[in-house]
């Protein structure tokens, strides 16, 4: 391995060396290319030089760079799908470079009407190369009923990217943990990003500019998981004037507002507070959240820009469920049963994150962005319950906390001495702070912290070679006391004809910071619990995948991508053993090994009213650990064998859209108890034995559940006439609209997740997600 | 596994995704309804010619109504209403005159628009209008004379096209001014005041009237407070009904409650330039927080509370002015909880709201 590496060094030394004494002889043109509206960058955007024959697109920050001009005049064409195009003629001098900066004005879309390639403003990684890498923009959510607020469960509709558990946020994406993903907002690593129980999303909506999803094959820009990567970006701001949205409903209220703050900054502030008026007046809870977003953007020129972003988020759960259990009891003639037992959660943890951004063009052909952040979670649930059996009190509690602060610096230099060849080049430091710990029954059982650090570093280059588009990447990065890794990457993109794209990825993963999740077995606790593996291998795998893109016509696209992911070295928390002490980063992790594979067929496009996207997964995951069935490989807990998805909306006027989403995949693996084992423990206060019965299985995930179906309807409606219009035009806003729900559609048809044992294993209860449709209705108002 | 029931449901619905392929999708689209202005309706006005007609409306100049329909019982879509021509040509070609010697004036059209209500309780139709009235002499020159209010209404029939309706309004409303403009040139509203309530000599037009408001009541047994918000057109008749949405909070003895109704009917009767005697009408849906729901089992059904409300209240209003608006009143609260008896409370209440 050495040896290639320095034959890589060699080979990037040489171009570099090659590039400044090759170039200074012909002229270049370097720019950014933004929106005119908003003056967010566009990513994507073509430009292309007549005289010269050939083009280039601007990369992630809106930048680009086209060395080589041979011509003295040049007209030079800049083109973005769902925006108008643009011509502009230069003159060059010998060697010169100009710089310029491109404004294009983006077209009319009518609402709701999902457009496929509205999906350059600011994307992760570089797409040209990528393979299995997905775009949802705020448009496309909205099409989706069941989404429009939540950017994770819009995300549930793209191939490969599953649920992990009922009412759960959590993503599992090609069949592995969901603590594989790394998750960023705006670049900033985020450590549970959720809300509790919400139907709205960690992310206010209103603000999110872009989702990006790479679910395998990254490049080497990107690391420390296992799976994938998503990344959030939020709005800079508007530099066209104060533009905004207000979101009032009787349990949630929006309200966001970009605007220019003199002639070269930008703002965007953004609050969301969530209440639940219902239940904290009628449960006798106390049940809120909040989010907060603020993003300042300076242009010092064209050329030099800084952001400062904040993000802070606050959850509080509070439910006595005693008030609930006295209602259902007095209703169903179980009162005495009920009065018996009493259940409390108390749930509360945040979030906050500040970052500062500085993107710079240095030269022309050398764009430089440097990044700081500090990402703040912190995490205290309780959960209480108490019954009384045969006059035996059981009052069991437990309490949870965990907190993760994590520092970082990183920057990386896009150099792009040819035409044909970007090289792109990074380091990245990051300190932290993990601290977990646990009480059960008020009994401390134990707790700890750890501050690990990371480095990592980064070299990629990519070469175009007439319709072949080639990536070669290295990335190595050490944790704590471990020994440096090495995760060599590689893509490669062949372009036949003009509508066939083929494309392959291979890369090593590390990941050195695991997670656990912990929903199974307490229903209220979905979090993830973090433990660095800092005196652990890494968790380790190797991505194999394949796939082509194929454009049908200027607004359908097909995607076949076909993967292998080999685990070669994955941890599960062994909680047979106790399962509170794993919390307090004790060492009760258990290494095994697992693979996934499959193959996802995706559509996206639009056909006379009709847009959206469908698409097909077929998938297979197992895992294999020494203490689980004496190591017999079986199937993962997120292995979802067929997947079928779909999102639909139909532009039936300008101003109303109907839409309409589905999903059918197969059932999740479950053990299903077949045994049930008595427990005896001594309790001191009486000196009697008392004895707990608990189902046991021998077979992990031995059984599939049904089938689950999905099927949600939703409306979108400007709004003309009535209340509405009038208080749009009370407040001058530009328009305001109407937003339908209707979920569940399929209620009458069980979706049964799990099968509770009862009544000595002679019952088995079936348990849902999909008991009741449910209708929600919004109002915005857009100004 | 239940494939076959899963593919029965899969065809089912891409039937029904498909139906917009063979043709039912023209059904979906809103259309616009032109509806006739019989310009040929010419009241015999004899001494008077409208010369110039201004439309300061901010939307389209053919524009009449907008309301929304379902489609298939379900699908909403919107029926937009308009006129052949420009409504300000309309207005003109109705009341111009070439004869030599006449009154001459000019009409601005501040507001004109006709609401298409459909309830329970029937269809109607209702004409809100807001007209300045300027004379203009040879010079062309104009004075200003007064601003016309109209709210006027026609009953749909439920066999009637919706043009038919929408076109006798029309011809209402034209005869209706038609007379008006006779009236103002001989200065009759001078004589009868009350019978030209509706136009406000020297008056510039004002528009639509927001309301956010909050009455507190109290009883023997009660006590809440009613939040509330409404649009308000000015007013065109010394009797006009307005309706709002509300959200209360009540405090009965046992349970205190949250309630909200979407269509709160307001009958006013403005006594003079300052004051206004109104009824308030509620019919409210709540949830309940009982008190005693440690000691007492109550069942899931009990928290929905129905409720039903009165208030007379004498309100300090100005005319066509905003700003701070109070007013005292009795309040009669009927309420019915599941197992519980209709419970009747009669108390005072007290409001105060911004009219912006």
């Amino acid at each position: 391995m050495p040896g290639n590496f320095k034959r890589t060094y060699c080979l990037l030394f040489g171009l570099l060396f090659l590039s400044i004494t090759a170039s200074a002889q012909k002229s270049t043109l370097s720019g950014i290319i933004t929106d005119k509206t908003t003056g967010e960058t566009l990513i994507g955007a073509t430009i292309f030089i007549q005289s010269e024959g050939s083009g280039t697109t601007t990369n992630s920050n809106g930048f680009f760079s086209f060395p080589g001009i041979k011509t003295v005049n040049v007209e030079v064409d800049y083109s973005f799908i769902g925006y108008e195009p643009k011509t502009e003629n230069y003159t060059f001098g010998k060697g010169e470079k100009k710089f310029v900066e491109i404004q294009l004005s983006p077209s009319d879309v009518e609402i709701g009407q999902v457009d496929v390639i509205e999906q350059g403003r600011e994307q992760l990684g570089d797409k040209q190369v990528e393979v299995s890498h997905h775009t949802l923009t705020p448009r496309e959510i909205q099409a989706i009923p069941v989404a429009r607020n939540d950017v994770f469960k819009a995300m549930r509709y793209m191939p490969g990217m599953e649920p992990a558990e009922p009412f759960s946020p959590l993503l599992s994406v090609r069949g592995s943990d969901p603590g594989e993903n790394l998750i960023m907002l705006d670049g900033v690593t985020m450590y549970n990003p959720y809300h509790f129980m919400s139907s709205s999303g960690i992310f206010n909506m209103q603000t999110v500019k872009n989702v990006d999803m790479m679910l395998g094959g990254f490049g080497a820009a990107y690391g420390g998981r296992n799976a994938a990567v998503i990344n959030i970006s939020t709005k800079d701001g508007n530099n066209s004037g104060l533009h905004g949205e207000v979101h009032p409903t009787t349990s949630e209220t929006k309200v966001f507002l970009e605007f220019p703050v003199g002639e070269k900054t930008t703002m965007m502030v953004a609050a969301r507070a969530n209440y639940d008026l219902i239940g904290n007046f009628m449960m006798y809870s106390n049940n809120y959240f909040y989010d907060i977003n603020l993003s300042l953007t300076h242009r010092f020129s064209p050329r030099h820009r800084f952001t400062l972003k904040y993000f802070g988020s606050r959850d509080m759960t509070n439910i006595d469920f005693n008030s609930i259990y006295k209602y259902m009891g007095n209703t169903i003639g179980m009162q005495d049963y009920f009065d018996d037992m009493s259940l409390k959660w108390i749930n509360n943890w945040d979030n906050n994150i500040v970052t500062g951004i500085w993107k710079s063009v240095l030269a022309h052909n050398l764009f430089f962005k440097a990044q700081a952040y500090g990402s703040f979670h912190n995490a205290d649930n309780f959960t209480e319950m108490v019954m009384n059996v045969e006059d035996v009190v059981f009052d069991t509690s437990t309490r949870l906390k965990s907190k993760v602060n994590d520092w970082c610096i990183k920057g990386s230099l896009t150099y792009k001495p040819f035409l044909w060849n970007e090289i792109n080049a990074g380091l990245e430091y990051n300190t932290y702070t993990f601290a977990n710990g646990s009480e059960v029954n008020a009994i401390d059982y134990g707790s700890a912290q750890r501050s690990p650090f990371q480095l990592s570093a980064y070299a990629e280059d990519k070469l175009t070679l007439g319709p072949l588009q080639i990536r070669g990447g290295i990335r190595a990065s050490k944790f704590e006391n471990g020994n440096w890794n090495w995760e060599p990457r590689f893509n490669a993109v062949a372009q036949i004809g003009d509508r066939v794209k083929i494309k392959a990825a291979w890369g090593k993963y590390n990941q050195y910071i695991i997670s656990m999740n912990t929903q199974e077995f307490e229903f209220n606790q979905f979090l993830d619990y973090y433990y660095p593996l800092d005196n652990k291998l890494p968790g380790l795998s190797y991505h194999y995948i394949a796939g082509a893109d194929v454009t049908i016509d200027r607004q359908n696209t097909i995607s076949l991508d076909v993967y292998y992911k080999d685990i070669a070295r994955t941890y599960t928390f062994d909680l047979l053993i106790d399962q509170f002490e794993a919390f307090a980063l004790t060492d009760k992790i258990v290494a095994g090994s697992g693979k996934s594979y499959g193959m996802e067929l995706l559509w996206k496009g639009r056909f006379g009213k009709f847009s959206g996207w469908a698409s097909y997964s077929l998938s297979k995951s197992t895992r294999s650990f020494p203490h689980i069935m004496n190591g017999q490989e079986y199937d993962f807990d997120y292995d979802r064998r067929h997947s079928f998805k779909a999102v639909m909306n139909y532009q039936a006027t300008k101003r109303i859209s109907y839409s309409a989403s589905f999903i059918a995949q197969s059932g999740v693996p479950r053990s299903v108890e077949n045994t049930m084992q008595m427990f005896y423990m001594y309790e001191p206060l009486t000196g009697e034995m008392i004895y707990s019965p608990q189902y046991v299985t021998a077979q992990k995930n031995g059984v599939r559940m049904p089938w689950l179906l999905y099927l949600d309807f939703g409306l979108q409606k400007k709004v003309v006439s009535g209340f509405g219009k009038d208080l749009s035009d009370f407040f001058g806003a530009a328009e305001s609209y109407l937003t339908v729900n209707v979920y569940n559609a399929l209620f009458f048809r069980r979706n049964i997740l799990y099968y509770i044992p009862a009544g000595g294993l002679e019952m088995l209860i079936p348990m849902g997600d999909n008991y009741f449709p449910m209708v929600s209705a919004g109002y915005t108002l857009k100004f | 596994m239940e494939l076959n029931r899963f593919y029965k449901l899969l065809i089912g619905y891409a039937i029904v995704g498909l139906l917009p392929f063979f043709g039912f999708s023209q059904n979906m689209v809103a259309d616009t309804l032109i509806v006739a202005f019989n310009d040929t309706l010419k009241p015999a006005l004899g001494s008077l010619s409208i010369e110039k007609v201004n439309d300061l409306r901010n939307t389209d100049s053919n524009f009449l109504s907008v309301y929304e329909k379902k489609k298939w019982l379900f699908f909403p879509v919107d029926q937009i209403v308009k006129t052949e021509n420009p409504l300000a040509r309309h207005v003109k070609q109705q009341y111009y005159s070439d004869s030599a010697g006449i009154a001459q004036y000019r009409v601005n059209i501040n507001h004109f628009e006709i609401k298409n209500y459909t309830s329970l309780f029937g269809r109607q139709l209702i004409l809100h209008s807001t007209l300045e009235i300027s004379e203009q002499n040879e010079e062309n020159d104009s004075t200003f004379i007064g601003t016309f209010y109209y709210e006027a209404s026609e009953t749909r029939k439920k066999k009637e096209p919706v043009a038919k309706s929408y076109e006798a309004l029309l011809d209402k409303w034209s005869m209706r001014f038609g007379g008006d403009l006779l009236a103002v040139q001989n200065e009759i509203d001078k004589v009868v005041p009350a019978q030209y309530y509706h136009f406000r000599r020297e008056q510039r037009a004002v528009g639509k009237n927001f309301y956010t408001s909050v009455e507190a009541f109290a009883g023997l047994n009660f006590w809440g407070v009613d939040g509330e918000l409404w649009f308000s057109q000015p007013e065109a008749n010394r009797i006009f009904n307005r309706s709002s949405g509300v959200i209360r909070y009540v405090n009965h003895p046992d349970f205190q409650a949250i309630a909200i109704g979407s269509n709160v009917r307001r009958w006013n009767y403005r006594l003079n330039q300052h004051w206004i005697f109104s009824n308030k009408m509620a019919l409210l849906l709540g949830i309940n927080n009982w008190k005693d729901i440690k000691t007492v089992g109550h069942k899931l059904e009990e928290i929905l509370l129905f409720n039903a409300s009165m208030t007379q209240s004498v309100n300090f209003n100005p005319l066509d002015k905003t700003g701070f608006v109070f007013g005292i009143g009795l309040m009669e609260d009927l309420h019915y909880v599941i197992y519980h008896n209709i419970t009747f409370n009669l108390g005072i209440s007290l409001n105060c709201a911004w009219k912006f």
